[in-house]
């Protein structure tokens, strides 16, 4: 597909140039730190923006995956003493593996169900991995978790020296590798076939698109970068517990997605960046801190259902607004006509 | 484990029966909002959970020693009954309060589903976080309905157990008789059936949706009152009968009340013989995995009617 160079991709261009080069300059181990974070949950807001937002499936709960790639590297570098690196590749191919079950399991459900599959999901996992059975406990180490990891080491660089900052170029470049297979996908014919499955599933599988197989594909790829994110966290964090898969998380996640917009580009991406050093800072406040965050993405909800990045589309839509587009989604249009049988409340009093 | 004797046996049984009855409860409020306003309330749980928390702030006497005073809250020492009005009554002012202002502003976006979905966990969370803050994150019981024994021969049956029962039935009951008998009963079956043709009908939509949401949270506040006299309830304990109440549904089948009610006596029946024989921990982890597999392989449920 060609593109032309326009004034868009220039200022992404230096953006991505200034961070990529900042921290070899003027590093300050804060910014550093929370750069860190936002690059590693981006990725995986970015996936889970592909699967609800573009996907149109209810799949709330990207710490399955995450945990579940985390809690394998953490036990092959823990109790079997693998090279962390090879530890992340297994992380990831477990969680790729484990998405076929899971996307296989709940290929009949649509909606609202898979939502709560999810949810039931997450709260199996959350009651595994915290049981304090012995023979649980050997592999996934019961209520405490899996704690030492060893250092990450590449190249004789150890990866938490010098402020971490290696972790910070190893984080970026995850990120600006799923960006662009992110892009690649949304653009492609997969990324059509995923967004006609959520505007009308019926209509697009006479079509020749199979649902099925999307669902794999999806989940498979979204699966295998959210466990790389989650492998590099626990090495990051050099430790990994069960409450990861609690649900302060999910409304972490659901809040950065919903605040960012789901179903854009970057959405996401501006989701992660506003509420991660925002949670940071709110960590002070303690237990209001969900209490802010629920608020948020209420509010949110409400007021700016495509969030902010879609708040903004919006606006630069309806300055050019064209006869004949609804100005916001061209995509929303088709929704519309296809949505007879769903139901589309309109005007409820 | 426990020698399973034949006292045990039975025991379990009547737990069965009435936990069952709580678990009927509230399924029945989830599917009644899910078959009337099509949104999975997934606040439900929380509705339970605050239901409890409500009569304990009524009518506890204080808080345990090391978190009295520490949160902004303290227990006011009413009796139990006035504690029991309030919380139901409460509840049931706040379903309608968030139907009327949040739901109803949402169903008429483009992408309803996912928005109300995350409007009503972002209240779920806001509900859970708050009791934290104002009420304090411990877990809590509270002073049993009703004490003593009734023993037929070698049975024994607790009078909290009977008074939970009774309570139960007799609402699921006048349930049936406000959906068969009312005005409102009608209307509300004419929207979940066909909301179109009942608006035509000049049903007053937003009003029977109104209606069903605080019928719905009434609902689970009394299941939630009921079950914390039985078990600890803390504020993250909402989650767990939201699963219930969605399996049971499932299970059951959407739209269909007698469905509903025998697949709670289902899950109940699953999840206290499985404790019976393999431990607590496994009762929660088999019932599900159960019912996924029923969900699985025939979606519509049991008695479910065409979506």
């Amino acid at each position: 597909m060609k593109t032309r160079l326009t004034m868009k991709h220039l200022l992404g261009i230096i953006a991505l140039i200034a961070l990529a080069i900042w921290p070899l300059i003027a590093p300050h181990p804060y910014i550093v730190f929370i750069l860190t974070l936002v690059f590693v949950y981006s990725v995986i807001t970015k996936y889970y923006n592909l699967l609800m937002g573009y996907g149109g499936i209810f799949f709330l709960t990207p710490m399955i995956f995450m945990g579940i790639s985390g809690y394998i590297t953490a036990y092959l570098t823990v109790k079997s003493s693998v090279n962390p690196a090879i530890a992340i590749a297994a992380g990831v191919a477990g969680a790729t593996i484990w998405s076929f079950t899971f996307s296989a399991l709940s290929m009949r459900l649509r909606g609202l169900y898979m939502a709560l599959y999810s949810m039931i999901f997450l709260l199996l996992l959350f009651n595994l991995f915290q049981n304090d059975a012995p023979f649980i406990r050997a592999y996934t180490g019961g209520s405490i978790g899996i704690f030492g990891l060893p250092e990450l080491v590449l190249g004789g660089i150890e990866f938490h020296k010098f402020m971490a900052i290696p972790y910070y170029y190893l984080t970026f470049v995850i990120f600006v590798v799923a960006v662009l297979v992110f892009y690649r996908l949304v653009n492609s014919s997969f990324g059509l076939r995923l967004q006609s499955l959520r505007d009308g599933e019926t209509y697009a599988s006479t079509l020749g698109v199979n649902a099925f197989r999307m669902k794999i594909y999806s989940f498979a790829i979204s699966a295998s970068f959210m466990g790389l994110a989650g492998s590099v966290l626990s090495l990051y964090w050099f430790s990994i517990n069960p409450p990861i898969f609690s649900l302060d998380w999910v409304l972490l996640f659901f809040a950065m997605v919903v605040l960012g917009g789901l179903g854009t580009m970057w959405g996401p991406f501006v989701g992660t960046l506003i509420l991660i050093p925002a949670n940071n800072l709110l960590t002070i406040i303690g237990p209001y801190r969900l209490l802010f965050l629920g608020a948020i993405v209420l509010v949110t909800v409400l007021v700016m259902p495509n969030g902010i990045v879609g708040k903004i589309e919006e606006k630069l839509a309806s300055r050019r607004a064209t006869p004949g587009t609804t100005g916001i989604f061209p995509r929303m249009v088709f929704r519309k006509a296809l949505s007879t049988a769903t139901a589309d409340t309109a005007e409820q009093k | 484990m426990v020698a399973i004797t034949p006292e045990v046996f039975a025991a379990t049984g009547i737990g069965t029966i009435v936990l069952g009855s709580l678990y009927a409860l509230m399924a029945l409020g989830f599917t009644l909002i899910y078959s009337t306003v099509r949104i999975l309330n997934f606040a439900h749980g929380s509705f339970f959970m605050f239901g409890a928390m409500l009569v304990w702030f009524v009518s506890a006497a204080e808080a345990p020693a090391s978190y009295a005073g520490a949160y902004l809250l303290s227990p006011l020492n009413a009796p139990l009954g006035l504690g029991f009005v309030v919380a139901i009554g409460a509840m049931f002012v706040a379903g309608m309060a968030i139907q009327r202002g949040i739901n109803a502003r949402l169903l008429r976006m483009r992408s309803w589903e996912l928005n109300t979905l995350v409007a009503l966990f972002a209240i779920a969370m806001i509900v859970q976080s708050g009791t934290i803050v104002t009420l304090g994150p411990f877990s809590r019981d509270f002073t049993p309905i009703a004490t003593g024994l009734l023993t037929f021969g070698r049975l024994n049956i607790s009078n909290a157990e009977l008074v939970r029962f009774a309570v139960a039935v007799s609402v699921i009951i006048s349930i049936q008789f406000f959906l068969k008998k009312s005005r409102h009963g009608l209307a509300t079956r004419a929207v979940s059936q066909d909301r179109e043709v009942a608006s035509v009908c000049s049903v007053k939509i937003g009003n029977i949706y109104v209606l069903v949401f605080g019928v719905g949270a009434a609902l689970a506040a009394i299941a939630g009152i009921l079950l914390s006299n039985l078990v600890f309830i803390a504020p993250e304990g909402g989650w767990l009968p939201l699963i219930r109440a969605f399996l049971i549904v499932i299970f059951g089948g959407i739209g269909s009340v007698p469905g509903t009610i025998i697949a709670a006596f289902l899950l109940a029946f699953i999840e206290q013989y499985t404790a019976l024989i393999f431990g607590f921990a496994w009762a929660f982890p088999v019932a599900f995995t159960v019912m996924i597999l029923v969900l699985i392989l025939r979606p519509r449920g049991l008695f479910g009617l065409k979506e």
